[in-house]
């Protein structure tokens, strides 16, 4: 898995690559842990995740508590096919506002 | 009823207006007669007498009539849009024995072969697995790759008065006229794209008289009536040992035809197609047979259904049922006019050759993506490259054949019959060592996904089974197993068992420990911040959604969570 971390906009933007599973989903727990100062909301860019498990939904959940907890909207964008299958199966697409792409998600977060 | 493709206008079971179902009937109607002339070759290379090839020609538009009638009716037949044509397998079998015995021989042979085609039709089930989606996409190749020959000749002018060189004219009549017919089938709509056949012809025909190689009418025909009641009736009978074998190979190669045909057409009728519906091949054949008997005990040349008709089918977007009943009843009608028979027979071989280009490009690709619907392993592929191979071989050297005995030339010059039987033979053999259940065992170290991924694919190539069931599966049960392990409800290892039969594809893992509970109402998110148990419980209600079916049950002293994806 690869994270990138990005700021446009006093946006906070994730781009996780790669399989979101029990192994890996450590490292992007660590990384949603810090929120830098000035951020005004957090962007999950999704499009290159190919595969997410149950411990990846547990750190999406987690950084969403955060995120509320800190006043900021945390939304997901450009979810693949078979991810945005267990977003919907899981009720999550109920919990997290969900975009097409990065950009629709930053037109609606500005 | 299956789901219609989007580039399908009229489905197998839709109704399509009057006037157009008469028009397309027609279309299709006057397509397969063009194909009389592969019983007037035969008639002619056995020497037969202008009454016995009249009686010839006659039964088999009769019973080609019939048989395009009873195929395409829902109750009696297939319930698809089959149109029948002289059946091209038959013409060594026909050649030999009315060279031999005249229409009482080939009438006796032409028996026995129906016999042997309507036989294999008592073991549908044996069929479905000796022709996988594979073998049925190597024998819809083939169908293709062996139409392309006469329709080749027919381009370049091969088969005319120019002594073996291109001409020209040809090649640019059957180009403009392909060209139409594609353009028409590609970028049009409408009434258009439904007689872009017709139109294509047309246009073809048009220009071919005007570059002077449209044929003139012969003296007789203007001497042909308009009408005339057709003169058929029982030939007798004349048996040849000899033959036997060469009439009951013909059945069965004929029966292989049939069945590509048939499952062709299914796919390109079903936008969800996955395997081929041998019941409904079945009552094609059927349905086949009894016309070829029909034909033999009245002096008939047999029929087929027609590749060619596919290519028109796909061309126009129209597959409904109704529009072979049309087909069959013109095909029945112009057995009573032998001016319209006559007048058939001089449309120019250039645009009938573009035709058969059309439905021979559709078929060979028809035929891969039949091919590359399934996962491939090594097996597979050498099954499916040899047998292509094989088919090529006797198609593009055709000394290797006339270098074998007499009786096997009529059986091993047909591409589709030697590709067929190869990789009939070869999917056979590479079955050994192939169990239908396999199992991994998978501990708390492995990377659940990757151990997973690896060993479905592995499984989902040796079984054939189809890549979007496994791509579906893989995710499911990674997650299954993930769980298991990391929410320690699998006591440290697991038993991860697949198993295959065609229809499922399931997988079941095995483990010391609880059953996890599965809620029939979705757990709160919040669940995956809990303890295991409601992590393993709100992934018990994930993977009851995910999969087609879920159950929890014990194996011996194991439990035993099984997943089950449709295949």
């Amino acid at each position: 898995m690869h994270i990138d971390r990005i700021v446009e906009k006093d946006v906070l933007i994730t781009a996780v690559r790669g399989r979101l599973d029990s192994s890996s989903s450590p490292k992007l727990d660590e990384t949603l842990a810090v929120i830098p100062e000035g951020s005004a909301a957090i962007v999950l860019d999704f499009a290159e995740l190919t595969y997410i498990s149950s411990a990846g939904l547990r750190v999406v959940l987690k950084a969403t508590k955060l995120a509320r907890s800190n006043g900021l909207q945390l939304v997901i964008c450009g979810l693949v096919p078979q991810v945005h299958e267990v977003f919907d199966v899981s009720g999550f697409t109920a919990l997290i506002p969900i975009h097409e792409s990065r950009a629709s998600a930053l037109a609606a977060l500005t | 009823m299956p789901r219609k493709p989007s580039n399908i206008v009229y489905s197998a079971h839709e109704k399509p207006p009057l006037g157009t179902l008469f028009a397309l009937g027609i279309q299709h109607a006057t397509l397969a007669l063009l194909f009389l002339v592969y019983p007037l070759v035969a008639a002619e290379e056995a020497g037969l007498s202008f009454a016995d090839t009249q009686v010839l020609i006659t039964s088999c538009i009769i019973f080609m009539g019939i048989a395009t009638i009873i195929e395409c009716w829902p109750k009696a037949g297939a319930g698809m849009l089959l149109v029948q044509i002289p059946n091209t397998p038959h013409l060594p079998l026909a050649v030999q024995s009315l060279s031999a015995g005249g229409l009482p021989l080939y009438a006796a042979m032409s028996l026995v072969a129906s016999v042997s085609q309507l036989s294999l039709t008592r073991f549908t089930n044996a069929l479905r697995a000796v022709f996988p989606p594979e073998i049925c996409g190597v024998a819809v190749t083939m169908l293709g790759i062996a139409l392309a020959p006469p329709a080749l000749r027919r381009v370049f002018g091969l088969a005319q008065e120019s002594g073996g060189l291109v001409d020209t004219r040809y090649l640019m009549v059957s180009f403009i006229t392909l060209f139409i017919i594609i353009a028409l089938a590609i970028f049009s709509r409408g009434l258009l794209r439904l007689f872009a056949v017709a139109i294509g012809a047309g246009a073809g025909w048009l220009i071919a008289s005007f570059a002077g190689i449209a044929p003139t009418p012969a003296d007789t025909f203007a001497q042909l009536p308009y009408v005339d009641i057709p003169r058929i009736g029982f030939p007798g009978f004349a048996w040849s040992w000899a033959l036997l074998p060469a009439a009951i190979l013909t059945g069965f190669i004929s029966a292989v035809d049939m069945i590509s045909t048939v499952v062709s057409m299914q796919r390109m009728d079903d936008a969800d197609w996955r395997r081929a519906d041998m019941e409904q091949a079945g009552r094609a054949i059927r349905a086949n047979t009894f016309a070829d008997m029909g034909a033999a005990l009245t002096g008939g040349f047999a029929s087929a259904s027609s590749s060619a008709a596919i290519g028109v089918a796909f061309a126009t977007g129209a597959t409904a049922w109704r529009i072979g009943i049309i087909a069959g009843g013109v095909i029945l009608l112009a057995a009573f006019s032998p001016k319209l028979v006559g007048a058939l027979t001089i449309i120019p071989t250039p645009v009938v050759g573009a035709i058969l280009i059309y439905a021979s490009a559709f078929l060979i690709v028809a035929g891969m993506d039949l091919i590359l619907s399934r996962r491939l392993s090594d097996r597979r592929i050498f099954t499916v490259g040899l047998s292509v191979l094989a088919g090529l071989t006797v198609a593009l050297l055709p000394e290797v054949v006339h270098s074998t005995p007499d009786w096997a030339q009529p059986i091993l010059e047909s591409p589709l019959s030697v590709s067929t039987a190869v990789a009939v033979l070869l999917n056979l053999f590479f079955r050994i060592g192939i169990r239908q259940e396999a199992s991994l065992p998978v501990t708390l170290g492995d990377n659940a996904f990757q151990v997973t991924t690896e060993f479905l694919e592995q499984q989902g190539d040796l079984w054939g089974a189809r890549r979007d069931v496994i791509a579906a599966a893989i995710p499911v049960v990674a997650e299954a197993v993930e769980t298991l392990l990391d929410t320690e409800t699998a006591a440290g290892a697991l038993e991860l068992r697949a198993r295959f039969d065609e229809n499922n594809f399931d997988v079941t893992l095995l483990y010391q420990g609880e059953a996890i509970e599965v809620p029939t109402l979705r757990p709160s998110p919040e669940d995956l911040l809990g303890d295991a148990k409601a992590v393993a419980r709100f992934v018990g209600y994930m993977l009851s959604k995910r999969a087609d079916k879920l159950v929890i049950g014990m194996e011996g002293e194991r439990q035993a969570l099984s997943l089950r994806f449709e295949h």
